[in-house]
This record gives structure tokens, C-alpha cells and sequence, in this order.
């Protein structure tokens, strides 16, 4: 964030798009363990079956201090698409303790403010007293309290981040204050209060056309995804959900996913930091061992259910930006082994500048392309590989697509040589390392690969990265890149419509 | 007898933090008790070298990871642009990696570069061109030929130059497709003078006078070891790698000897106060808009940022805690307590105040700078003014009242509790001591830097809002598909401080 020019918290750590394989280009590799023995994480689980991963680093002034739940909009029931993310703009109302001036003056208004509310979205006109319900309720209210604790102890850097697979927390506090996060986190898992739930529905709208309606395509990619995955699918819509069914969600759906999906089985944290782990596990007991350990049949029933075949329908469009095409085919859910690897590493191969789509499509000779990337985009259920291509100076659309047909074939006649993967390999290494430099980075790819099913993924990654061969990648562009299972998303420029 | 016991006997008499509570949960987030936490930025002496020509080094290692970070900046950038070379510092910075170097053509640079696994980016801003190498420690040898090769050798290969150029001509299309990169560059535009170096975009007369001859003499001329600095950081033996850096920038030159004699009589590297125009600018205040149908508007606020004698100007430590206040990223930000907390209107509000010092002045008798005060914001459209007059009454807000002790408080906490993540690391605390060197920053400002913190008050406050707020002289541009009314809220409060709104081009 461009702020005053002083110090200023950084970017959010992790990109939009969690599941990319850039993030899980992390690696204790024996070299690497060797080098730095205190990047593997000291692992345990509550009794409640809370997760924890504490990275110890001495010296460091700041804790990276990040918490996920396993599940995000891929959990939206049908008809309330954007729920996940609005719980996760509620959960920073407060608790009972925390954002109220007196709970129990409070607690009553707050259950009568809702019944009105719901009566109102049911009738589509507010019900009477709703209004002056509200504004009682805003006297009581502190609003920013929660941040406002943190921020007069020195943390920063507080956000979330709802993903289709996951929802994360960060905080960022000084060392000698690790213990006011287990407070402040444990006690809005304890007893959430969802506080000022109209406006929070307001922002998130904002939040959603912030991201996608302000950018010229942006609306365009959230077609796509629909198209792609086909209506119903839990990928078929954005975290930002659907502006309609926001609009319309109440208290109760937000109190009814909070329940279902907050819930210690399914929570891990990770901190990165000079913090000990004895220090964590005694504190961690005491603060998030109060939360209740689900019975076995609710712990079944929040699972989800086999996603749906895509649907893999292309699209064509008009839009004020660039000609360009993302092709997508169909590939396997994440992994750490195997095609999944496999595509990870080809689109390694293609990217970069000595990478084939940069060689071919933007500076060679027939080049077509502005850019051109390739990403390879795993998630629990399902994945695909997307390859994007914007058309350059004088290229017309229709000539995007066949040239990346060219390249795939030529790839194909056997010229991915032992060189190329070489570089790769080098490359993820390298990059692996350049991951483990920032706390609050290793913070949230070990609660991310810890969701999707263990951290020890990551080390697993680089191993089974470093022995793809060239036969391994041949394997998976015949299995995944037909022309059946491929879906286009073409984007004329608006002003070259005519043409 | 219980553990709990146990431990609350020996809290008794060893007075331990934290532990007289082992075992029980405070009430609330107040009562828990803290060790005092203090930052002290890490001692500069011993980190700092001198290469034979004077360049200096700062080295910080860290054996940690087996990855090395070297960068060298130059006061080099936009602000070194004639008029008619709008984006030609950037585009050397971009070509000189891209275009090959020393024996190398483009092609063969970028496979030696990724094969060995390390990274070097060179890019340019207003005020600094930066070469950046990342590799393992491993290729670092290797890596820093190839440095210092971009540095003193680029090739800018033709047909690379002419294919950036086709890149840059898209780019431009796009660009006026992008409401919010339109409102940046009108906005900009409206605040400095169509004259100011700070209005001057790429455009396609600019990027027709691109090639490879103004490429290379932009270089020639610029890129000296003139205030240069290096940063070097990770797993690296430091006098070794200071032998090494001697070996490959020891010999560059001040100002390359060809910039002297320039055989098109074209003006020279001028200092960059006499390279600025002298005449006051002609700004535009008042609220403008720009139509564009959607369903976001976006708007920005502001004027000419503020312009200091020196880095420890009292007025420059009270601005920042003014500008943690209105809009800081820690907790007090009263413009995101009003616009997003309260109103809803807005999922994000982004503020930025330049805080220059006189260096990079041009017009020092109005006490302004090249730089920005700006609050950035969308919303729906139809709460465009409302959003707006909600920005000016929170800046009418610090010129009329003192603010609250407690509010100052935090802010100043925020301000503190960020500061470790300027030294957090080893590339961090090299970056941050070369930097100052380069910006004639003195290393002194860190160790006094909380100290001056302390001593700002409410009154300091007051007068730095006093001393460089203007709110109406501010510009408010708002792009977007409404048009006011006199019934939107805080329509007539915007109108007595602004004027009527008018069209701006766009």
C-alpha cells in the first residue's frame, strides 16, 4: 500500500489465488535442513484437534502469527454465494468481550435487531423499528474495537483472506506480546459476535466490485469461471461471491457456516518468530483448548462431497482491454507427487524469459503475444492449466489460440531437452530457498499446505519437482492437453470490434 | 500438591512476567501483562565499505539460507528526463536487462541468467534506477559478471527495442481503458501543471523517439557512479565480497567520460533542482470529474505534497503522525473508521503523503514539493460525494481541532510497531542504511527516530496540518458514470470548499 513513505506493513503476503504452483515452491530438503535446522516446524494437536506449527526463530523483533480454516467459498451453500466471505468480515466484530460497551444490555437488542432484519429481507421492505433497533445498537457497539486492541499493542499487518479452499487470518505482533493473539483469536473462535452485519454486507460488495468490476476484465474472468466449472459447481463463483445473494443473507447463515466449518478440527495456526514451541503448546492449551471438540457425526457431515465434472464451456467477449485468450484444461486436484507435479513443473518450463512462451509468442519471429503466461492451478477438489496469451501490436484474436497449438506441438516433437528441465529445476530450487526468507510467508504456506493436507506436501513437492523428466511431461501433455477437455475465454478489444 | 499450585507459589515470589497468570485467562486482552517490547534499529558501523572509486558498500550477511542479495541504485530516473524523453529512464532501466550485454545477446543472457537459477531485474522510478541481482550463493560469482555486464555494457539489441515498443504502444490503449490509471494520471496532471515533469506521461510521440541511440545515450549520460550506491546482503563473507565488488565496480567512473562531450550539444546530467522548470506551475484546483459508466467510481483528493529542509524537520515527524491519524495502516485511521466502519462505503481507502525533502524541489517559495497528498477511494457511484465530503471534513477536522492524547498515543504506537519491519532482515537492513546514502538521509534518523516520535504534541500536530494541508486548494477528481445532485449528502459543503463541479478532460 502506497502510505506515507515510512514504515508501512507489507503487502499481503500470499497472492490471490493460494493454490498456484509458486506456493508450493517451499522445501526443508536435506541441503536445506542442513542449512538452516530450525525451518522445520514443531507439529502437535490439541485433544480438541487443533492444529499448530511453530517455526522458532531467534532474533526475529516480530511474530508472523496466521490461522486457517479448511474451507472458503467452495463451502458457499447454493443460493448464498459469498457467505464465506462475509463470515470472515463479521468475524472481526468482536466477541462478547471485545467491540461491546455492555454485553448484556446488548445481547437482547442484537437478537430483536435480527428478527426484524430477517423479517425485513423475507418482505423486501424494512420492518418497522428496525431503524431505531440499529441505532441503539451502534451506541453500544465499539466499532474498530477489535483492530483497535491489537493496534495499541504494536501488531499489525491484520487481515484475512477467504480462498475457495480456505480461509486465513494473519497478525503480525511484537515477540514479548505473542500472548495477547492467543487471546484475541481463541476468544472470537470461542464466542464470535456478529456485529454490524449490514455494513459488513455493504463492504464486501465493495470489496467485490473493488476487485473485479473496477478492472476491465475482471468481470470477464468471473464468466469464465462459471462457464468453466458449469452452474452448481463449488468453483463455479469467485470468494466475492454473487451481489444478489449477499444482499440477501442473514445472521443465521453466517451463525450456521461459522458452526459447521469453524471448528477446531478443522483450524490450524502456525507461527514463524522467536517463539518457543513449549511456550506456544502451554499457551495454545490454555487459550484454544477451550474450544469444544466436535461430536464424530458433525465432524462428517461438513465434509464435501465429490465435486461435479466441469463443465467446459468456452466464451467469447467484448471487453475494454487487450485481445487475449486463456485457454484452460483440465487437469488433477493438488498434489504432491505425480501429473500434478508434473504440470506444476511444465509450467515452469514455459514461463520466465527463457521459457518457451516468452521465446515463442513474444519475441521470436511469428511472435503474437504482449505477454503470455502459464499457470498451472491446483485446488482439493479439482485443477486445470491455464495458459493466457494478450495480443500484441497489430495480432487479431483469432490468431492467439492456433499459435499456442504450434508451440504445444512443437513441444511435443520432442524438443523439451534435458537443459531446459535443468534450468527448472534450478530455478524451483532456488526459489524454494528465496520463500523461507520471509516469516509471514512461510507462515501462510504452512497453514495452507496443512489444510490441504499436511505441511510435509511442501518438502514432498520439491522432491517429486526435482525428478520429473522429459518423458514425465510428454505423459502429461497427451493425457490433459485435448482438445475435448479445454475451455477458451477470447476477449476481443471493444475498440477492435468493427474490424 | 496441583501444578497450578505449584506455579502460583512460585509466582509469588519470583516476580516472572506473564507467569503470575500461568495457568488462568485474564478477562480481558487489557489485563494481560507484557515484557516492555523496544526497538532498536541494528548499528550501522561495521556494515559500511568503500570500493577504490568511492562507491560505497553496505554489507549485512546472514548464513541462514544459501541465497545472496546484491543491489545496486543510482539517483538516477524519471525526474533525468528532457522534455520529450517521457518514459525514457524506465525503458533503459527494462532495456539494458532485455537487450543484452558485454558478449551476450538477449537471448543468451536471459538462459545464462536462469540457468543459474538467480534473478536480476533493473527498473526505474521518479527518483532511483535500480539493478537488482537475487541468486544463490552458489552462482553468485557468476551472477555479479552479469550485474555489473547490464551495468556498463547493455547492447539494447534493436529488434528488442523495437518489440518493446510495439508492447509499449498496447500498453498505452489499455491504459486509457483503466479508469483508475486515468484518474492517476489526470489527477496528477491537475495538481502539478501540465508543465511539471510530474505530469508527463509516455505518449505515442514519446515512444516514436525511443530507439536505440536514446537508449544508449540516456545511459551514457546518467548511469555514473555518481551517488551510487551497493547493498549486499545473506550468505556471503563480507571482506570477500567487497574484494569482489572492487574488482567489477572499483574502476566506475563518476561520469562516464563520453557524457562530457555530447556530440548532439544535448544539456548535460543537470543537478536535478536546475533540471526542474522554474516557473510556479499552474494547478487546477476544484472538483473535477471524468464520465466513465460502471458500476464503481472511483475519486482522488489532494494537492502538492509538503517540502522539508531537512530530515529532521519537526514538521516532518509531526506530519507522519498526522498522516498515521487520517489514514495510517495501524488502527487509528480516522478515514477508515468513517468511510469503511461507519458508512460502508468503501471496502478500501489508500492514502499516500509524499514527505520530500529540498532536493527534489521545484517551486520552494509555496513550500511544495514533487511529491502528494492524496486519499485514494472507490465506491458505489452514487456515494461518490458523500465519500468525498466525508475526506474533506476529516482534513478540516486536524486544522480546527487538537487531536485526542489517546488518539496520538496509538497512532505513535503503530508508527513504532512498524519500524522493525524496516530492519527485519539482512536485505532489509542493508537496503535501509544504503538508501540513506542515497537520499543524503543520515544514519542518525533511525536512532533518533523514536525518540522524536515521543516528542511530537497535539499543538506540533495542528501546526504541521496548518503548515501543509490546503484543503481548498486540494483537487478532488472523481471518475465515474453519475452526476452529482444537491440532494447527495455533503453535496453543498464540497461546493462552498471546491466550486462547482467541472468536466475534466479524460
Amino acid at each position: 500500500m502506497p502510505r506515507s513513505g515510512e514504515p508501512g506493513t507489507r503487502p499481503p503476503p500470499v497472492p490471490y489465488g493460494l493454490c498456484s504452483v509458486a506456493v508450493f515452491l517451499f522445501a526443508a530438503t536435506s541441503s536445506l535442513a542442513a542449512a538452516s535446522p530450525s525451518l522445520e516446524p514443531t507439529r502437535f494437536t490439541l485433544d480438541n484437534g487443533m492444529t499448530f506449527l511453530i517455526v522458532e526463530r531467534p532474533g526475529r523483533p516480530l511474530v508472523s502469527a496466521v490461522w486457517a480454516v479448511r474451507g472458503g467459498s467452495a463451502s458457499d451453500p447454493p443460493g448464498r454465494r459469498g457467505l464465506a466471505h462475509v463470515v470472515e468480515h463479521l468475524l472481526y466484530g468482536g466477541s462478547r468481550t471485545i467491540g461491546t460497551r455492555d454485553w448484556k444490555e446488548e445481547a437482547p437488542l442484537l437478537r430483536r435487531w435480527e428478527r426484524l432484519y430477517e423479517q425485513s429481507v423475507r418482505r423486501g421492505a424494512a420492518a418497522s423499528g428496525l431503524d431505531r433497533v440499529e441505532q441503539r445498537l451502534t451506541a453500544l457497539q465499539r466499532g474498530g474495537a477489535y483492530a483497535g486492541v491489537y493496534a495499541r499493542a504494536g501488531a499489525l499487518g491484520i487481515d484475512a483472506f477467504t480462498r475457495h479452499d480456505s480461509t486465513t487470518f494473519q497478525t503480525l505482533l511484537p515477540k514479548e506480546k505473542i500472548e495477547l493473539w492467543f487471546w484475541m483469536e481463541s476468544d472470537r473462535l470461542l464466542e464470535p459476535v456478529f456485529r454490524g452485519f449490514r455494513r459488513e454486507l455493504a463492504v464486501v460488495e465493495q470489496e467485490r466490485r473493488q476487485r473485479i468490476d473496477a478492472s476491465p476484465a475482471g468481470t470477464w474472468f468471473e464468466l469464465f469461471d462459471a462457464a468453466y466449472w458449469g452452474a452448481g459447481h463449488p468453483y463455479a463463483h469467485s470468494p466475492g461471491g454473487e451481489r444478489l445473494e449477499v444482499a440477501r443473507l442473514l445472521p443465521a447463515d453466517a451463525r450456521s457456516h461459522f458452526e459447521a466449518l469453524y471448528r477446531p478440527d478443522r483450524l490450524v495456526a502456525v507461527l514463524v518468530g522467536d517463539v518457543s514451541p513449549a511456550r506456544a503448546r502451554d499457551l495454545a492449551k490454555r487459550y484454544f483448548g477451550r474450544l469444544k471438540r466436535p461430536g464424530r457425526r458433525e465432524a462428517a457431515a461438513a465434509e464435501n462431497a465429490v465435486a461435479p465434472t466441469p463443465a467446459l464451456e468456452s466464451l467469447e467477449g467484448l471487453c475494454d482491454c487487450r485481445s487475449q485468450v486463456e485457454i484452460r484444461y483440465r487437469t488433477v486436484p493438488f498434489a504432491a507427487a505425480g501429473d500434478a507435479v508434473a504440470l506444476d513443473v511444465l509450467a515452469g518450463l514455459l514461463n520466465s524469459r527463457s521459457g518457451r512462451l516468452y521465446r515463442d509468442l513474444v519475441v521470436g519471429e511469428d511472435r503474437v503475444a504482449f505477454a503470455a503466461s502459464a499457470e498451472h492451478v491446483s485446488r482439493q477438489l479439482d485443477g486445470y492449466f491455464a495458459v493466457r496469451i494478450e495480443a500484441g501490436e497489430g495480432v487479431e484474436l483469432p490468431e492467439l489460440t492456433p499459435a499456442w497449438d504450434g508451440l504445444l506441438g512443437r513441444i511435443l516433437a520432442g524438443s523439451a531437452v534435458d537443459s531446459e528441465l535443468d534450468r527448472v529445476r534450478r530455478q524451483l530450487l532456488t526459489d524454494s530457498w528465496r520463500q523461507l526468507e520471509q516469516d509471514a510467508g512461510v507462515a501462510h504456506r504452512l497453514a495452507a499446505a496443512e489444510v490441504l493436507g499436511g505441511w510435509r506436501q511442501l518438502t514432498e513437492w520439491l522432491d517429486a519437482a526435482a525428478g520429473v523428466s522429459a518423458s514425465d511431461l510428454e505423459r502429461v501433455i497427451d493425457r490433459y492437453f485435448v482438445t475435448a477437455d479445454r475451455a477458451v475465454l477470447s476477449l476481443t478489444r471493444s475498440g477492435d470490434a468493427g474490424r | 500438591m496441583s501444578r497450578v499450585l505449584a506455579l502460583a507459589l512460585l509466582a509469588a515470589v519470583v516476580p516472572f512476567p506473564g507467569s503470575v497468570a500461568a495457568q488462568a485467562i485474564p478477562e480481558r486482552p487489557e489485563d494481560l501483562r507484557f515484557a516492555p517490547s523496544v526497538f532498536e534499529p541494528p548499528p550501522v558501523s561495521g556494515l559500511r565499505f568503500e570500493l577504490g572509486n568511492g562507491l560505497p558498500v553496505y554489507v549485512v550477511p546472514d548464513r541462514g539460507l544459501p541465497l545472496v542479495d546484491v543491489v545496486v541504485a543510482l539517483p538516477v530516473g524519471d525526474r533525468n528526463e528532457a522534455p520529450g524523453e517521457d518514459g525514457l529512464a524506465s525503458m533503459t532501466a527494462a532495456m539494458a536487462r532485455r537487450g543484452g550485454a558485454g558478449e551476450s545477446g538477449p537471448d543468451e543472457l536471459d538462459d545464462e541468467i536462469d540457468a543459474l537459477g538467480a534473478r536480476i531485474q533493473a527498473s526505474s522510478s521518479w527518483g532511483r534506477t535500480v539493478l537488482v541481482l537475487d541468486s544463490g550463493s552458489e552462482a553468485l560469482d557468476r551472477g555479479l559478471e552479469l550485474l555489473a555486464s547490464i551495468l556498463f555494457e547493455p547492447r539494447f539489441d534493436e529488434a528488442r527495442v523495437e518489440q518493446a515498443k510495439e508492447n509499449l504502444r498496447v500498453s498505452l490503449l489499455a491504459e486509457a481503458d483503466d479508469p483508475r490509471a486515468v484518474l492517476e494520471r489526470e489527477w496528477l496532471r491537475l495538481v502539478h501543471g501540465p508543465a511539471s515533469p510530474r505530469s508527463r506521461r509516455l505518449t505515442q510521440a514519446s515512444i516514436a523517439a525511443f530507439d536505440r541511440d536514446a537508449l544508449a545515450r540516456f545511459h551514457r549520460r546518467h548511469w555514473s557512479s555518481r551517488g551510487a550506491v551497493i547493498a549486499a546482503s545473506g550468505d556471503v563473507d563480507a571482506e570477500a565480497l567487497v574484494a569482489r565488488l572492487d574488482e567489477l565496480f572499483g574502476g566506475w567512473e563518476p561520469r562516464p567520460p563520453e557524457a562530457a562531450e555530447d556530440p548532439k550539444g544535448l544539456p548535460q546530467g543537470l543537478p536535478v533542482e536546475s533540471a526542474e522548470p522554474a516557473a510556479p506551475a499552474a494547478v487546477s484546483p476544484g472538483w473535477w470529474t471524468i464520465d466513465r459508466p460502471g458500476t464503481q467510481a472511483a475519486l482522488a483528493f489532494g494537492h502538492r505534497g509538503a517540502l522539508f529542509d531537512s530530515w529532521d524537520d519537526p514538521g516532518r515527524w509531526a506530519l507522519m503522525l498526522l498522516a498515521e491519524i487520517l489514514d495510517g495502516p495501524g488502527a487509528v485511521s480516522r478515514l477508515r473508521s468513517r468511510l469503511q466502519l461507519e458508512e460502508g462505503l468503501t471496502y478500501r481507502v489508500l492514502t499516500h503523503f509524499s514527505l520530500d525533502i529540498v532536493t527534489t524541489a521545484t517551486d520552494s517559495g509555496r513550500n511544495r514539493g514533487m511529491g502528494e497528498f492524496r486519499v485514494f477511494l472507490e465506491t458505489a457511484p452514487e456515494s461518490t460525494v458523500e465519500a468525498a465530503s466525508v475526506v474533506l471534513e476529516e482534513v478540516r477536522r486536524l486544522l480546527r481541532d487538537e487531536v485526542p492524547e489517546n488518539e496520538i498515543a496509538t497512532a505513535r504506537q503503530s508508527l513504532l510497531a512498524r519500524l522493525p519491519l524496516l530492519f527485519d532482515r539482512a536485505e532489509a537492513i542493508a537496503g535501509r542504511y544504503a538508501e540513506d546514502e542515497l537520499l543524503g538521509r543520515p544514519h542518525e534518523y533511525w536512532a533518533v527516530y523514536r525518540e522524536r516520535l515521543l516528542a511530537v504534541t497535539a499543538a506540533d500536530i495542528r501546526e504541521a496540518a496548518r503548515r501543509f494541508l490546503e484543503p481548498e486548494e486540494s483537487v478532488l477528481l472523481v471518475i465515474g458514470g453519475r452526476k452529482a445532485t444537491s440532494r447527495d449528502r455533503g453535496f453543498d459543503e464540497l461546493r462552498d470548499a471546491l466550486g462547482d463541479p467541472r468536466a475534466a478532460s479524460g
